[in-house]
This record gives structure tokens, C-alpha cells and sequence, in this order.
């Protein structure tokens, strides 16, 4: 898998780095996990990753095709929505630290917005 | 004896550290082997949860309990080791390597460094140790 990140127009910094940045201003240990959870998964194929839910992707009218990263750090639950592109390669589109059980629908709509303007560069789907 | 507030809270950032690595090696060793929680519950003897909770990193599962995950799925388990005694191991390998290579080229030299220190140079340091006394 190859990761790729989304930056918006005025941004020069992309997205899910920026929100990683904020994370580690409040909490360095969960930054430095989330980062290795994204090397070490790296080495396994999307197909491997969805049989043991390591990605999921979102329930209900998903026009975009928006998929998940779930990883567990210490006392966090971080997601990551991203969507795949035709060449198999990983856009990360937006990274929240979930604070209930439920993800917020504000969260997703961000990501939905992102994907729909990626899409217009690059016909993903 | 109280325990000081200070090394309670660095044992308590230590701790949450491994459980994680532990997990994320859990996760990493059922995705190379293709099995299901359920299943390697049911190989050793507990339940989907448990295996789940060590996953995540909620709890702190035992040597027992890794050593039963590793003998089921054809691994070993490495046991854990302190890092200043490591250090120490990698220092001593170092220096008796550096040793040989001060000593003056003589055949002799080096190898009464290997007699000396038999038992605690592995196979292939040996053999580099060999290596050095042909080059000289």
C-alpha cells in the first residue's frame, strides 16, 4: 500500500498531517503511535486489512466510496477516512480522535467534500 | 511502602507503550497466519474478548497467555529484555572485536582473544574474528 495525502488549495501542509500536528502539541505518545501503526500496516494488503477490520468501509449511501483506518492507541481511538485510488494507492483524506462512540457526521462530511474534489482531479471511482 | 508519584506516573507511560506494541505484534501475527479472533480463542482455550481486549491494548496479557498465542501458531515468543542490560551485551561484543583488531598482527593474538572469551562470542563472530586473522 502507498500512502498519499490530500492538501486543500489554500494548505500547503496536508490535512492529516496538520490534524497530527495538533495531536502532538497535546499529546506527543499518541502521534508517535499513530505514525507507527501507519508504517507497520503498510506491509499488508487491502484485502488482508478489511478480513480483520483494520479497515472498514463506512456503512449506509456511500457515493464516494469512503473507507476507515481504526487504530487503537493508548486511551484513544483515532480514525482516518481515506479512499482508494485506481492504481491501488491510499488517499488519507482526514484523521479525527474519536471522543464517543458514535463518529460525528460534521467528520464525514468533511471527508466527503475532500473526496468529491479529489475526484474531480483524479476520477478515482 | 508508597511508590513516588513521579516513577508512578513514568511506569504508567511505560506500560501503555507496551500494550500497544504487544497488540499491534498480536494483530500483525494473526494477519500473517489468516486467522480469526474467534478461532484463536477457540484454540487456546478462551474467549473472542479476551483476545480482543489484548489487541487493543485495554489490558496487559501475561508471558503465559503470549506463549500459549506463539506455541499455537508455530512461533516463538522472544522473551522481553531489559534495554541497559542489552547495551551492556553489545558493548562487550564491540570491544572484543575492537580487541583483536588493536592487538599486533600476529596469528597468535587473536586467537587467544577467542579462547579467552569462548563461550560468550556466537558462531559468526567467530568466524569474522577468522577473517581478521587471515586479512593480517
Amino acid at each position: 500500500m502507498e500512502y498519499r495525502y490530500w492538501r486543500d488549495r489554500d494548505n500547503q501542509v496536508p490535512c492529516v498531517l496538520q490534524a497530527l500536528k495538533t495531536i502532538e502539541s497535546a499529546d506527543a505518545n499518541s502521534a508517535k503511535w499513530y505514525r507507527k501503526h501507519l508504517e507497520k500496516l503498510r506491509k499488508y494488503s487491502y484485502l488482508d486489512l478489511v478480513k480483520h477490520k483494520v479497515i472498514k468501509k463506512l456503512k449506509g449511501k456511500n457515493p464516494w466510496k469512503i473507507h476507515e483506518l481504526r487504530f487503537f492507541l493508548p486511551r484513544k481511538i483515532a480514525r482516518t477516512f481515506f479512499v482508494v485510488a485506481r492504481d491501488s494507492s491510499i488517499w488519507l483524506l482526514h484523521l479525527i480522535i474519536k471522543k464517543k462512540d458514535q463518529t460525528p457526521k460534521k467528520d464525514i462530511q468533511i471527508a466527503e467534500q475532500r473526496a468529491m474534489e479529489l475526484n474531480d482531479e483524479i476520477s478515482y471511482l | 511502602m508508597k511508590i513516588n508519584n513521579k516513577i508512578k506516573n513514568r511506569i504508567k507511560e511505560r506500560l501503555d507503550d507496551m500494550k500497544v506494541d504487544i497488540g499491534l505484534q498480536i494483530l500483525e501475527l494473526r494477519i500473517l497466519k489468516n486467522i480469526t479472533q474467534e478461532k484463536l480463542a477457540a484454540l487456546i482455550g478462551t474467549q473472542q474478548p479476551g483476545i480482543a481486549r489484548a489487541e487493543r491494548g485495554v489490558v496487559t496479557p501475561s508471558i503465559t497467555f503470549l506463549n500459549k498465542i506463539a506455541t499455537v501458531l508455530d512461533t516463538e515468543l522472544i522473551p522481553p529484555k531489559f534495554a541497559a542490560v542489552e547495551e551492556n551485551e553489545m558493548n562487550y561484543k564491540n570491544k572484543s572485536v575492537l580487541s583483536s583488531r588493536s592487538t599486533p598482527t600476529k596469528f597468535y593474538s587473536s586467537l587467544t582473544v577467542i579462547s579467552n572469551t569462548n563461550y560468550h562470542l556466537s558462531s559468526a563472530l567467530i568466524q569474522k574474528e577468522s577473517i581478521l586473522t587471515l586479512k593480517t
